[in-house]
């Protein structure tokens, strides 16, 4: 489906396209914003008016870079949801708010540089900004890939991937725990969604060992990092950097059941830690405490949700986390067995770190007795059903990301589809 | 690809449900023999202990080297923004490489 603005026709005017790879992520963005939404109705105590404001700014922004058929576009929206972030990582004001906002400032300016010169260099070398009229366009040259780069590594910056990760423990730390979810969950899916995006303009959806290496030393170094963790917050913002390796990676293979399985990742990477941000928010929301040594509590219901989220992180059948991780095990196994047997000892770490947090929350010696809000507990429960959903019938997901990733594959039909036959 | 997922799904359960009655007969046993547990700590009543969240895996930590790791991390803007120009340089010069 493609929307032409104004009525301009492609390329002239900008248009929003829905492929299945756009329905994809736009679905992960207003599914997941909508259960943040609610969840924060009690979580946010003052200052609710500015909070709705900024979060639908940001939902937007998302919205606009999955939807839209035009780099600069993209690059308008992806400042839209920039500067809505910046603010909200700076919502509670206190020093490590700020501190973590000043940081992402910085960091994000940074970012929207190198896309806004790589769209720039694309523009001067081939005089388009339609993602399929660029696709017809481009040619592999040395020019276009250092624009290819710079647009790479812009994207690699909000999907933080390491080297290009580190801003993203400190702005988590300082942010409320949903925006935390958005974050760890739907921006860096943005992020990979633009290095895809870029990749499909070059036709370079093939095997790529860059994007492997990065994949591989991603999750390795998110995995050990979360490890050493006391910060309840920082410890789910490292993991999200290691679940976003192992993205990196199978999309990096080029193939059907690559991407099918990085796909799946990201949406079970963006329900389980949803889950997680949503159910370590409430331990926070009542205790006032963020460092694990003082999180303990005693709540049944917690304890299963969180209990099923971590265990689905780890890849633990039959929770949706294991159906993504066994089609990302046997992509890596066709590419080289060594991959698989790095990514079993990356989830063997989550593992352990789970561990860490189920047995600091609720099997700490000091546990204070808590009476959950209703409207915490609600959207907390309807994601790990959703969890367990998915594990059990795994076709439900399947029916999802399989054609987002044929329609990555299949170039001519997206180029068909904006320009006309 | 998931035509025996119901059939694995079903397995795991069983599994998880004869471990479960492995677990109860099991605790059943232990709870007659209490008074044994305490002659084989020597007789002396055994604390509540819980292990620290610092500590938590500190002999993984040594052993991987993720305190070297961490050391990398130092929080400072400056140090960020060099990870930053440094993995972008690698990220172009491998694209113009690769192609």
């Amino acid at each position: 489906m493609v929307f032409a603005f104004g009525g301009w026709s492609p390329p002239f005017g900008i248009v929003w396209v829905l492929d299945k790879l756009n329905v994809f992520l736009a679905l992960l963005v207003t599914g997941v914003s909508s259960i943040i939404a609610v969840y924060s109705t009690k979580y946010i105590k003052e200052r609710k008016h500015r909070y709705y404001t900024l979060l639908c700014l940001l939902t937007i922004g998302l919205l606009g870079v999955s939807l839209t058929g035009d780099i600069f576009n993209l690059y308008v929206f992806f400042e839209i949801l920039s500067v809505s972030s910046y603010a909200l990582v700076a919502f509670f004001l206190d020093e490590g708010a700020i501190e973590g906002a000043f940081k992402y400032l910085i960091v994000g300016s940074i970012t929207s540089l190198f896309i806004l010169l790589g769209i720039a260099m694309l523009y001067g070398l081939a005089g388009t900004l339609n993602f399929a009229d660029l696709a017809l366009r481009v040619s592999i040259t040395p020019a276009y890939m250092v624009a290819l780069g710079m647009l790479v590594a812009g994207f690699s910056l909000k999907a933080a991937i390491v080297p290009f990760h580190a801003w993203k423990p400190d702005a988590i730390e300082g942010t409320p725990a949903p925006i935390g979810a958005i974050f760890t969950a739907i921006s860096t899916a943005v992020g990979v969604y633009g290095i895809l995006r870029v990749l499909f303009i070059f036709n370079l959806i093939q095997l790529n060992w860059v994007l492997i290496l990065f994949g591989v030393i991603t999750m390795l170094v998110g995995a050990g990092l979360a490890l050493v963790q006391v910060n309840v917050k920082r410890m789910l913002a490292y993991s999200g950097i290691s679940q976003i390796g192992y993205v990196i990676m199978v999309i990096g293979f080029g193939t059907l059941l690559g991407l099918t399985s990085g796909l799946y990742h990201i949406l079970n990477n963006a329900l389980i830690k949803t889950l997680l941000f949503m159910g370590v928010g409430v331990g926070i929301y009542l205790t006032g405490k963020e460092n694990l040594n003082e999180m303990g509590m005693k709540s049944t219901p917690l304890l299963i949700c969180v209990g099923i989220g971590l265990l689905s992180l780890s890849g633990i059948p039959p929770l949706n986390g294991f159906v993504s991780k066994w089609l990302i095990f046997m992509a890596s196994w066709e590419v080289s067995p060594l991959l698989t047997v790095i990514a079993i000892v990356a989830s063997a770490i989550t593992l352990a770190y789970s561990f860490k947090i189920f047995s600091s929350m609720f099997l700490a010696t000091k546990r204070i007795e808590v009476k959950i809000p209703r409207t915490l507990l609600v959207p907390v429960i309807i994601l790990t059903v959703l969890c367990v959903l998915i594990g059990v019938f795994p076709q439900i997901g399947l029916n999802l990301v399989e054609p987002a990733a044929n329609a990555l594959l299949d170039q001519s039909q997206y180029i068909t589809a904006v320009m006309g036959g | 690809m998931f035509e025996q997922w119901s059939l694995f799904v079903l397995a795991f359960m069983g599994f998880v449900f004869l471990g479960f009655l492995i677990y109860l007969l099991g605790n059943r046993k232990s709870v007659k023999e209490e008074m044994k547990f305490e002659t084989y700590t020597c007789g002396e009543p055994f604390p509540k202990v819980s292990v620290s969240t610092e500590n938590f895996y500190h002999a993984i930590k040594r052993a991987l080297g993720v305190k070297d790791l961490r050391s990398y991390h130092s929080g400072k803007l400056s140090d960020y923004l060099m990870w930053i120009v440094i993995g972008t340089v690698i990220v172009v010069l491998l694209m113009v490489i690769w192609v």
